[in-house]
């Protein structure tokens, strides 16, 4: 795609980031050009899947096999009142559209898992993960250190949000925690809340850290950031790879794709 | 020695960070911890010593979306 082959409803929707230093029409035809995988359309994905839409992305892949629930409401912001009961992928899709015409959308009603991992996330140039529990998120992780694919990581808490990226070369999710922790002292939003507002936080950093990766700056790899709303610190916290880390190290003693058997946060029709 | 432990003074007798995980009943799996903002993987807990005033962070793998 090139300036020429934009339309003037283009030139005109994307003019905030075109006259933008350091963005430019380069950075909005990368943009344009790009395709990136959402992992789950709910507190985390809802403000990345229209963060991305708005900005352009030109293909938007989104998976959750979930159901919108009420209790979803409070936080998941790219589902309405009148898509309880309604495929979040489903909603999540109109919503794009209605944003921006320009994205292709592509849904998958499914969770990701071992079977499907690699045969999605190869698609993609770069994957967003807002799931809710372990499981996917060493999925995620183990496939895209596999693939080779740069991908931010992300996971929220009461008050309190966190977030990583990495791209080929960097430290994966496991040089930071080589094994999710036991299932007794998994915290998830549905046992101990969220503050709702907090998804927004912490999807729209990870969606900066996406648009990042395309048109250039400082990403988070290496690196965690987390913040706490209550205090509103934000603290960088550095890590390195780990040559002993069973994905990416020197000598990986994780070969396959294995999803952890645990998924507390995954029934459908929950409320 | 007096070390901040997720912003609170405490007092500890651990010399190293090995020590201090067990002082802190810290579990297995699904914890990083950090000194001055750096991490320090497992691996190297017994051999990090703990100095006055050092600020540790403890940070837990948060899994909601």
């Amino acid at each position: 795609m090139t300036y020429e082959s934009l339309n003037n409803t283009q030139k005109k929707r994307y003019n905030r980031h075109i006259i933008l230093d350091g963005f430019g029409l380069d950075g909005q035809l990368k943009l344009l050009n790009a395709k990136v995988l959402i992992v789950g359309a709910g507190g985390l994905g809802s403000p990345m899947a229209m963060y991305l839409a708005a900005a352009g992305v030109g293909t938007i892949g989104i998976v959750d096999g979930d159901v919108v629930s009420l209790s979803n409401l409070q936080r998941q912001i790219i589902h309405a009142t009148k898509d309880v009961n309604q495929p979040k992928v489903a909603s999540a899709t109109c919503r794009m559209q209605d944003i921006n015409p320009d994205v292709k959308v592509i849904p998958y009603e499914t969770f990701l898992t071992e079977q499907n991992a690699l045969e999605i996330i190869q698609e993609y140039d770069y994957v967003l993960d807002g799931t809710d529990n372990f499981s996917p998120k060493y999925l995620i992780n183990d496939a895209c250190v596999m693939l080779k694919k740069p991908f931010s990581m992300g996971g929220i808490s009461r008050y309190t949000g966190q977030l990583m990226t990495h791209i080929p070369g960097s430290a994966c999710y496991r040089c930071l925690f080589p094994e999710p922790p036991a299932l007794g002292n998994v915290e998830t939003c549905a046992v101990t809340g969220v503050l709702g507002s907090i998804a927004g936080i912490c999807g729209t950093l990870l969606s900066t850290e996406c648009i990042k990766y395309f048109i250039g700056g400082d990403l988070l790899t290496n690196t965690l950031l987390t913040f706490d709303a209550i205090t509103m610190n934000f603290c960088r916290f550095n890590f390195k790879q780990n040559n002993s880390c069973a994905m990416c190290g020197v000598h990986p003693t994780i070969t396959e794709l294995k999803e952890y058997a645990f998924k507390p946060c995954t029934k459908k029709n929950k409320n | 020695m007096k070390i901040i432990i997720n912003s609170k003074e405490t007092e500890t007798a651990s010399q190293n960070l090995s020590e201090l995980a067990t002082e802190l009943n810290l579990p297995a799996k699904g914890v990083a911890v950090a000194i001055n903002n750096q991490m320090i993987t497992r691996a190297e807990w017994p051999s990090t010593s703990l100095k006055e005033n050092d600020n540790i962070v403890v940070v837990k793998a948060a899994c909601g979306g």
